[in-house]
């Protein structure tokens, strides 16, 4: 069926080649006898009369096709077509098939369209003849009428005998052609049945659908319907005028809080309304419900079961056959209210907030560029009556600073046209003359047409902020200053010891320019030695808060960027900013002041030297020179003695050698004893020089004398000297020589006593003489040698000589007087000396 | 010891010293000769015989100390005994490494100054002594041929006769008649006493080098 239906669409040359199989039984017409003719005829015949049982059912394309195959074996033809002239149903226009070797040798697309033209122009002028569409001669064409009058189409064969067709053949046809209108007709009305039996089918099945769509929708709105009335939020109630709640859902019952129960015993729903909407109801509603059968959504209140009252919005209509009675519908407003009221509330603390905070809202028009909208703390910062309304904007700008209108007005005039945010400081110049500072910041609200709504902008009093930050500002210029110009290097660090900062100074003191320390650890600056001590130190300040050395001007090494040391006296502050801890250490070169300190230590170094020096001439190295040139005779009465005994003693004793050697030994010793001699006169010999003699006055200039040295041995001097002393009949250098050697040996005592020691040197008049005490707190004297201390030659002192106690010793005797020492109670010692006082009179 | 040969020269500026010392060594039968300066002491021509120099330290001029190391640098071999009025360590010392035998302090005793006398002496003559070995061991040393110095050279550093032939390729015969002969030159009776004066003779090399 469905290779037919192919075959019926259009005949293509496959088709025909593949569907004539149809083999020739006959060669060719045999002059047979005439009865073998007929019995072939009536076999034919009664063919073609049989085809009309096996084409019941067929489609019409099926039935063209068998008979055509049929007419073409029978009949021997090379071709054979029917042409319809109208088509019904699924018929084909038409169908040509052409005997087996013709298909093969001639394109069934050029016989197609030849018969085609033939057919369609007029059938019944079909020649009788034509050209071999094979090439191969001349066709017999035989035409047959399909219908009574050709009214259904034409059946067309043709075929090269010259003979054709003959009588048999032309009954044959017009069988044929019968056979196949009737077959056609058949067929089609056949089709016509089903075809109307089908559509019927399909309006039926389409109907039912329709059906059950109506009905499946129409349970759906019940259920919706159903549903909503049961539903939790919407409160539905059957009423009555006259107070009664005739039916109510449970949504208005929780809305209530009254149980079923209640509203079977009778709830009225004019029970449970407030007196004030009990009135209202008399008066508008009422009215509204029988004039217009419906009541306006409105909100009311409701009683609740326990006394507290619910809000409401509700809504009514009355049935229309029963205008007594109505369906209302309620809506519980409580958490509405409730938000309502948050947001109430909110807005009061916003505005709080705003006042508090000197900030005011506002919102600006995107049309007409005026203020739709003035928070309360705006008319406040800007001194505008709320009454009024938020100002126009020349209003607005007149209470700008002038010098700050362009500013503003720049600003707004951007915002407006670039629909971008804006950020504006400007000042506002009170009527009284002062100015307030403003920050105001605008965000524009674009529509998404992209059309500016409004610009909702926000103004802080920045004022005090201002003030503040301007402090602070010259502050920190004043800081700026100051740690900008110190000649001390100040360096900053973190909680890590990264440096974060360096002033100038830093330079000149260290070398580095200041960023070139900005994220170095602070221990660069410090020589590697004392890098350790530091990172422990500080890592246990962190931890501790214990301090490894003192904060105020310590004295410690730094490292210059050449590498080279130097001595830096460092105070450290720390202060805390935004939770980070700042170290700052302020850090001063004091190589000079080491050098000058050096250079201070090596002068005073001298003077000591010099005193010592002088100490030395005077005394030591008289006394020096002396122990020489005794030791000197001593040595040769030594040797001398010596060799007298060794000759004597011999077994022939050389009594002349022994002489010799005698005389020589009593040569020595004279000599040894002139040599004291001649000292001893040197002293007399300067005794000679004696004048009155203020002895204060020379303790005054031996104490101004050795007040350096006295500093160099941290000792103070102290003088307590009598008024109206007497002189004293003296040698004024050899005083100060005694008084000198005396200060210098107690500060010599006190040299290893760590404590600051005082020497204290007094004057008085004791029995009509002069004492003089010179007080020392040092190591004090031998014990048991009190007085051996000022024999000759005796000395506690690496470098004495063990004389100079004993020429003082000898000066003062030789000016009448006594020297002696006595040991204090406490500690150190005291030396006294005697001068005999000279009488008032002789002093003139 | 022969006492007679030995002088002892005496330096100190103090006249007293200088006679009472003289005194000393004349008792004790030592011939001396005092300077009271150094330089005088210099313009004296020293003895072939044994001596020794009593240096007082603090001399008027010149420090005792000062001239010691000049004698020392110009070659001059001579024990020294120091006396001092007022000596310390790091003076003794010093003294002490140029080769001073004694440092005494004024006053001494005369048996001190005797012995260190004596000491000096015995010094002076044992250098003396090493010095003629050495010079005696040099002549007779210079005294062989080339190739006599090259046998005993191996000859004391050990080496065998046959061994000394194949070092200086010639025959044992030969290398025996050189050995005989410098034995005889070096006027050694053994080995050993070759090896000895070899000793020497390498010693005073790099002495005087």
């Amino acid at each position: 069926m469905s290779s037919c239906a192919n075959c019926a669409k259009s005949v293509r040359p496959k088709s025909i080649e593949k569907q004539v199989k149809v083999p020739r039984q006959k060669k060719a017409p045999q002059a047979g006898s005439e009865a073998s003719q007929l019995r072939a005829c009536i076999n034919d015949l009664a063919g073609i009369v049989a085809l009309p049982a096996i084409w019941k059912g067929a489609a019409p394309s099926e039935i063209v096709r068998t008979l055509l195959d049929m007419l073409l074996r029978i009949l021997q033809l090379d071709f054979a077509c029917v042409h319809l002239k109208d088509q019904v149903g699924e018929s084909p226009s038409g169908m040509l098939r052409v005997a087996q070797p013709q298909a093969a040798t001639v394109p069934a697309e050029q016989l197609e369209a030849r018969l085609k033209s033939w057919l369609e122009s007029d059938s019944q002028k079909l020649p009788r003849w034509v050209d071999s569409p094979f090439g191969d001669g001349r066709l017999s064409i035989a035409q047959v009428p399909l219908g009574l009058e050709g009214e259904i189409g034409v059946l067309v064969a043709g075929s090269r005998r010259h003979d054709f067709p003959a009588r048999t053949e032309k009954l044959l046809l017009n069988v044929a052609a019968n056979q196949l209108a009737i077959g056609l007709q058949e067929a089609w009305l056949l089709n016509e049945q089903k075809r109307v039996a089908e559509d019927l089918d399909r309006r039926v099945a389409q109907k039912t659908e329709e059906l059950a769509t109506v009905n499946k929708e129409l349970q759906n709105r019940d259920r919706r319907i159903g549903r909503l009335i049961d539903s939790n939020i919407i409160g539905i109630v059957i009423w009555d005028l006259d107070g009664r709640v005739i039916d109510a859902n449970d949504a208005f019952l929780r809305m209530v809080r009254y149980e079923r129960e209640d509203l079977l015993a009778g709830l009225r729903w004019f029970d449970i309304t407030p007196p004030e909407w009990q009135e209202a109801h008399a008066r508008y509603e009422a009215e509204e419900l029988k004039a217009t059968g419906k009541m306006q959504a409105r909100e009311k209140e409701y009683f609740r079961k326990d006394g507290s009252r619910v809000p409401v919005l509700i809504g009514a209509a009355c049935f229309e056959d029963q205008p007594n009675q109505g369906v209302a519908y309620i809506l519980d407003l409580s958490e509405q209210k409730r938000v309502e009221e948050a947001l109430r509330r909110s807005q009061a603390y916003l505005a709080e907030a705003q006042r508090l905070t000197h900030t005011g809202s506002c919102a600006i028009d995107g049309a007409s560029r005026e203020a739709a909208y003035w928070s309360d703390e705006m008319f406040r910062l800007f001194g505008f009556d709320p009454q009024q309304g938020p100002p126009k904007w020349n209003q607005f700008l007149e209470q700008i600073h002038p010098d700050d209108r362009d500013k503003l007005r720049l600003a707004n005039e951007r915002t407006f046209l670039t629909k971008a945010s804006c950020d504006v400081e400007f000042r506002v110049l009170k009527r009284d003359g002062t100015v307030q500072h403003i920050h105001g910041v605008g965000h524009p609200v674009v529509s998404p047409a992209g059309d500016l709504i409004q610009v909702l902008g926000t103004m802080v009093d920045i004022t005090e902020r201002k003030r503040a930050d301007e402090e602070s500002e010259r502050l920190r210029q004043a800081h700026r200053v100051v740690v900008e110009t110190a000649s001390d290097a100040v360096v900053s660090t973190d909680e890590s010891g990264v440096i974060h900062f360096a002033n100038p100074a830093t330079t000149r003191v260290f070398g580095y320019a200041p960023g070139e320390l900005i994220g170095k650890p602070l221990t660069v600056l410090m020589p590697e030695s004392m890098r350790d001590m530091h990172e422990r130190g500080f890592r246990r300040y962190l931890a501790t808060g214990q301090r490894h050395l003192n904060w105020q001007r310590t004295e410690l090494i730094g490292l210059r960027r050449n590498g080279q040391e130097f001595p830096v006296e460092v105070s450290f502050g720390e202060m805390t900013t935004n939770g980070q801890r700042v170290f700052t250490g302020f850090v001063r070169d004091i190589t000079e002041r080491k050098r000058a300190e050096e250079e201070r230590e090596r002068l005073r170094q001298v003077q000591a030297d010099l005193a010592r020096v002088t100490r030395v001439s005077t005394l030591g190295e008289l006394t020096a020179s002396l122990a020489h040139e005794i030791r000197q005779p001593l040595t040769a009465a030594l040797a001398n003695a010596e060799t007298c005994v060794d000759w004597l003693q011999r077994e022939n004793p050389n009594v002349g050698e022994g002489c010799e050697a005698a005389a020589q030994v009593v040569n020595d010793v004279s000599r040894a004893a002139g040599i004291i001699e001649s000292v001893s006169a040197l002293f007399k010999k300067c005794a000679i020089r004696r004048e009155p003699v203020d002895v204060n006055d020379v303790i005054r200039e031996m104490v101004s004398l050795l007040r350096n040295e006295a500093r160099g041995n941290m000792v103070t001097i102290r003088t307590d000297l009598a008024e109206e002393l007497p002189r004293a009949d003296a040698d004024r250098m050899q005083l100060q020589q005694v008084l000198m050697n005396l200060m210098l040996n107690g500060m010599d005592a006190m040299k290893n006593v760590t404590e600051r020691g005082e020497l204290a040197i007094t004057s008085e008049v004791v029995d009509e003489q002069l004492l003089i005490s010179v007080i020392d707190a040092g190591i004090g004297l031998p014990s048991e040698h009190e007085d051996r201390i000022f024999n000759a030659f005796f000395t506690t002192k690496e470098n004495g000589t063990g004389m100079g106690l004993a020429i003082c010793r000898s000066i003062i005797e030789s000016h009448g007087g006594r020297l002696w020492a006595a040991a204090n109670s406490d500690k150190g010692a005291t030396f006294r000396f005697t001068l005999p006082a000279l009488s008032p009179t002789s002093n003139a | 010891m022969n006492n007679s040969a030995a002088v002892v020269f005496v330096v100190d500026d103090d006249p007293h010293i200088r006679g009472a010392i003289q005194r000393i060594l004349k008792s004790a039968g030592l011939p001396s000769e005092a300077f009271e300066t150094p330089q005088e002491f210099m313009r004296r021509k020293l003895p072939d015989g044994p001596c020794c120099l009593i240096l007082d330290v603090k001399l008027s001029g010149a420090s005792g100390l000062d001239f010691q190391r000049e004698l020392k640098e110009a070659g001059i071999e001579i024990p020294v005994v120091f006396l001092t009025g007022h000596g310390d360590i790091p003076m003794t010392v010093r003294a002490m490494k140029l080769g001073a035998i004694e440092f005494l302090t004024k006053p001494f005793k005369r048996d001190v100054l005797l012995q260190a006398i004596k000491q000096a002496l015995d010094h002076d003559r044992a250098n003396r002594q090493k010095w003629i070995e050495i010079a005696d061991v040099r002549r007779r040393y210079d005294s062989l041929t080339r190739r006599e110095r090259e046998v005993m050279d191996l000859v004391t550093s050990g080496l065998l006769n046959k061994q000394i032939a194949s070092e200086l390729g010639t025959s044992e015969i030969t290398v025996k008649i050189q050995r005989g002969n410098a034995m005889h030159k070096m006027e050694a009776r053994s080995v050993a006493e070759l090896v000895r004066m070899s000793e020497i003779l390498k010693r005073s090399t790099t002495a005087s080098a």
